[in-house]
């Protein structure tokens, strides 16, 4: 009962409560004070009526008293009879104490009982009680019996002394006078009273709940049912809504308060908005069905088309027609397990069909009440990473043809070096221009063959002149022998030719010194080379153990790779024994073990690609360590440069020796001239063995193949066999002997007779002469 | 619309077999088999699984191949024939797929000759053939015994 009244009031509008309140208010209210007044209207009404009863029955007591003391019986029915005929419905009964009546207004009813015309139970007990007591009843008794109503006033009459002539002294009470006064007239008036006062209070009800209805209505129904008008407008989505109610009481407050919540919505829109707005990057929200409900400009130019085209038209699938859309869409899984996706990368397509890398962020959009309303998804194009990726990858080509190109130039370089140690100086090592340290090892390996060979060519050149120098003493060896007259001239070319080769045998001294230090210059050159080797293997080491142990990590993420697809395998299982209900996590296994899958195939790609590394940088490293043994081989050559150059120094030493012998035997020649002979064989013996040194420095010097520049010819000499013949002629025509070569001298001047000690002084002074 | 069946899987030497994935309770990687005396052949062991003994047998002896040695890349599968639990040791464990009734070929229209009773049917996906293994027939009474026993 009490429910069904509950659910009434809620279902009904305030308009109907407040009237029904009003109704029940006003009506209680004036119905109370309508009892009220009606029941103190009636009371007044009887008690004014019981007054006059009262009255009447003293008035007739007064008046039959006197003809009842003195036993007149007929003024006492005379009195009762005007009464009867003056006062229309009043009764009177005059009874005995035995209830008998004596006396009446209506003469009929006399000797009959009183109760039989009193009705009221309550009536006769109270006249039964005044006979007794002789004490009168302290009210008058109403009582109605419809149509006829009468009032009714009891009176015991008293035995007095006036009495006792009649009555005796026995009696207490004699009897009782009893007025019956009609009522019916004045209930008639209580009621049409009441009536009309009822009638008045209806329409007065009716009033002044119209009047409250329409105040009420006017000052806070309206006004209210308008307000929630206006919410109902705000909850549909309409946040432009004003409300305008400028009184100063309960409402107005609240509708004040309304517009401060609407303007406080519309700031939050439009911080939202700003910050929907302020994210550069393309952005893009969809509702659940995937459709787009927002896209920024940087998203519609990414994908080369506009935001009207596509805004609320087009789903999510339609415009970026990811790689994804089937296997894992972000935005999709992020709205499913309301867990934003950070991080994963995909691709897209523009309308032209171009492919668009990309790192996307996703995560759902919910209501207060947790309730998933769309997701968004944040896009970062990294076309330009991806681009610097194959630039990275380009460069390692490079590097690797680089590396290969080296090697050509070294093995190129190591050839050039292996010529140059069998003595071949014609050669040269191209520089490949990039001037890099391999072309300045090249240009320094030049420039020391160059000097080598300038050294060589030196070398090469001195000893010619050596032999030149021998053949001139050979020659002058021959004049000296065919004619010993010219010994003088002889000796003089002897000595120039000697002073020549000394010259040209410190020359020499002085280059093969120069040689020997630039042969120390290139060993440091070498050295330096070396050590640039040696770091290059250090490195080469360092990649070896790199790979090594990307090679372990690469164990450790399969063995997870493994593990991961077991549980998956294990989640699939579980996902089946749970049937319907496992279908979403059965997918997430799903997607779990392509992982899986994606991750055994990317890192089994990593250690091809480790291994590959591995095998070049083995490669590298046998480069290297050709690269080392192509210095040790320059090193090695340049020793054998320095130990040819001591060669050198030794046979100009013993060329010095030689050299002096000769200043010795010319000396000797013009000390001792008459030990022509014997001078003469020392001075072939002296180029005999100055001869084989010499022969010996050419031969050496022949190893070496030079430029045409660097070469000197002496045609038409043989050194081997010019110099033994004329030895063997001067021997075998001419021998010599000191005597002849003195007569000579003597028979050149003749007139001068001069002691032998005497000629011996003027030919040392023409020897030093000469 | 066709009925579906989800499969797990595997290879022995290079074939690959499926099971129902009902029939599997998990699958976990290879651990020590600890070998019970006086066994030989079809079961290799036992393994302690949480606190519960599986017996381990491997299929290459049913199947009549050549023994390999295990390795930690070696997957035991965890099955229940007909209310006993028990695992068996594969190669390695491919993956889950599901077989459209189409897709299966029952055991009867096979040729003559190759027919085993507990070969479920020759599943089709991929120009890749997948001999479904009936668990329940797996193993033979005798076999079962030996299970039962051990």
């Amino acid at each position: 009962m009490t429910n069904g009244i509950t659910k009434l009031l809620k279902r009904t509008g305030l308009r109907v409560k407040i009237f029904v309140a009003t109704i029940i208010v006003v009506g209680v209210f004036t119905g109370v004070s309508l009892y009220q007044s009606l029941s103190s209207y009636t009371q007044s009404v009887l008690s004014l009526v019981a007054e006059s009863s009262q009255s009447l029955l003293e008035n007739t007591y007064s008046a039959i008293k006197y003809p009842m003391s003195i036993g007149d019986s007929k003024t006492v029915e005379k009195q009762l009879k005007d009464i009867k005929d003056h006062m229309e419905g009043v009764e009177v009964y005059i009874s005995d104490f035995r209830q008998i009546l004596h006396y009446a207004s209506e003469e009929s009813r006399i000797y009959t009982n009183i109760a039989h015309y009193l009705w009221e139970k309550e009536t006769k007990e109270a006249l039964a009680d005044a006979l007794k007591t002789g004490q009168p009843p302290e009210k008058s008794f109403t009582e109605i019996k419809d149509p006829d109503a009468f009032l009714i006033t009891i009176k015991p009459l008293l035995n007095e002394s006036s009495c006792h002539h009649c009555h005796g002294a026995g009696q207490k009470v004699l009897g009782a006078m009893v007025v019956k006064h009609p009522v019916k007239d004045v209930y008639a008036a209580i009621t049409s009273t009441r009536n009309r006062l009822i009638m008045i209070s209806v329409v007065g009800i009716i009033g002044m709940i119209l009047v409250i209805n329409f105040l009420f209505n006017r000052l806070v129904t309206k006004r209210i049912h308008w307000l929630a008008e206006k919410t109902s407008r705000v909850s549909a989505g309409d946040i432009t809504v004003e409300v305008h109610d400028d009184s100063q009481d309960s409402i107005g407050w609240l509708t004040g308060n309304f517009n401060q919540m609407i303007r406080n919505i519309r700031d939050r829109m439009e911080y939202a908005n700003s910050l929907k707005i302020g994210i550069s990057d393309p952005f893009f929200m969809v509702d659940p069905d995937m459709k787009l409900t927002y896209i920024n400009e940087a998203a519609a130019e990414l994908m080369g088309s506009r935001v009207e085209e596509v805004l609320g038209k087009k789903t999510c699938r339609e415009v970026f027609k990811s790689s994804v859309c089937d296997t894992g869409c972000p935005v999709k899984k992020a709205m499913e397990t309301g867990e934003a996706t950070i991080g994963s990368k995909v691709t897209i397509k523009d309308v032209k069909g171009r492919e668009i890398p990309i790192v996307t962020s996703a995560a759902a959009l919910r209501d207060s009440s947790g309730k998933i309303l769309g997701g968004f998804e944040i896009i970062r194009d990294i076309t330009k990473e991806v681009e610097a990726e194959s630039v990275l990858r380009d460069s390692y080509l490079k590097e690797e043809e680089a590396k290969k190109k080296l090697q050509g130039r070294v093995e190129g370089l190591s050839d050039i070096l292996a010529k140059i140690s069998d003595g071949d100086f014609t050669v040269k090592a191209e520089a490949s221009g990039e001037n890099d340290a391999m072309d300045q090892l090249v240009q320094k390996t030049n420039k020391t063959v160059g000097h080598m060979e300038e050294l060589v060519g030196q070398t090469k050149r001195a000893a010619l002149t050596v032999v030149n120098g021998v053949r001139h003493i050979s020659e002058g060896n021959q004049e000296l022998s065919q004619r010993t007259q010219q010994q003088a001239a002889t000796v003089e070319e002897t000595s120039a030719t000697v002073e020549q080769l000394v010259s040209n045998i410190s020359q020499n001294t002085a280059n093969t010194q120069r040689a020997d230090s630039l042969s120390k210059e290139a060993v440091a050159v070498a050295m330096e080379g070396g050590e640039t080797v040696e770091k290059t293997a250090q490195a080469m080491t360092g990649m070896a153990e790199g790979s090594r142990k990307i090679v372990e990590m690469m164990d450790l993420i399969n063995e997870i790779t493994f593990q991961t697809n077991l549980l998956s395998i294990n989640a699939a299982v579980e996902a089946a024994r749970a049937g319907e209900q496992g279908r979403g996590f059965a997918v997430v296994a799903n997607e779990v073990r392509n992982l899986a899958k994606r991750s055994s195939e990317a890192s089994k790609d990593i250690q091809n690609l480790v291994r590959d590394i591995m095998a070049q940088v083995n490669t590298g490293k046998e480069w290297v360590g050709q690269l080392e043994n192509g210095f040790k081989k320059i090193v090695q050559t340049i020793k054998q440069v320095s130990d040819a150059l001591s060669e050198v120094s030794l046979a100009t030493q013993e060329s010095s020796r030689g050299i002096e012998q000769i200043g010795q035997a010319v000396d000797e020649m013009g000390d001792v001239i008459e030990h022509n002979s014997s001078l003469v064989d020392d001075l072939a013996g002296a180029t005999e063995v100055l001869n084989e040194k010499a022969g010996l420095l050419q031969v050496m010097t022949d190893k070496f193949t030079l430029h045409d520049h660097g070469e000197i010819e002496v045609e038409g000499f043989d050194f081997k066999k010019s110099l033994p013949v004329p030895k063997k002629e001067r021997r075998g025509t001419k021998p010599p002997t000191t005597k002849s070569l003195r007569e000579e001298l003597v028979a050149q001047h003749p007139a001068e007779e001069k002691p032998e000690d005497l000629i011996e002084k003027e030919l040392d002074e023409e020897f030093e002469e000469f | 619309m066709s009925e579906t069946q989800e499969y797990v899987i595997f290879l022995i030497s290079e074939q690959i077999y499926g099971i129902e994935i009902l029939k599997i309770k998990e699958v976990v990687s290879y651990r020590k088999i600890t070998p019970l005396p006086n066994m030989k052949g079809l079961i290799k062991g036992i393994i302690n699984l949480r606190g519960i003994i599986l017996p381990i047998f491997d299929l290459r002896e049913k199947f009549h191949l050549q023994e390999t040695p295990y390795t930690p890349f070696h997957i035991i599968i965890v099955l229940e024939i007909l209310g006993r639990v028990m695992g068996v040791v594969v190669d390695e464990i491919s993956d889950v797929v599901e077989l459209f009734s189409e897709e299966v070929q029952d055991t009867s229209n096979l040729p003559p000759g190759i027919k085993a009773e507990y070969i479920q049917g020759i599943g089709k996906k991929e120009h890749e053939l997948i001999v479904l293994l009936n668990v329940d027939q797996l193993l033979s009474p005798e076999e079962l015994e030996i299970i039962d026993a051990a």
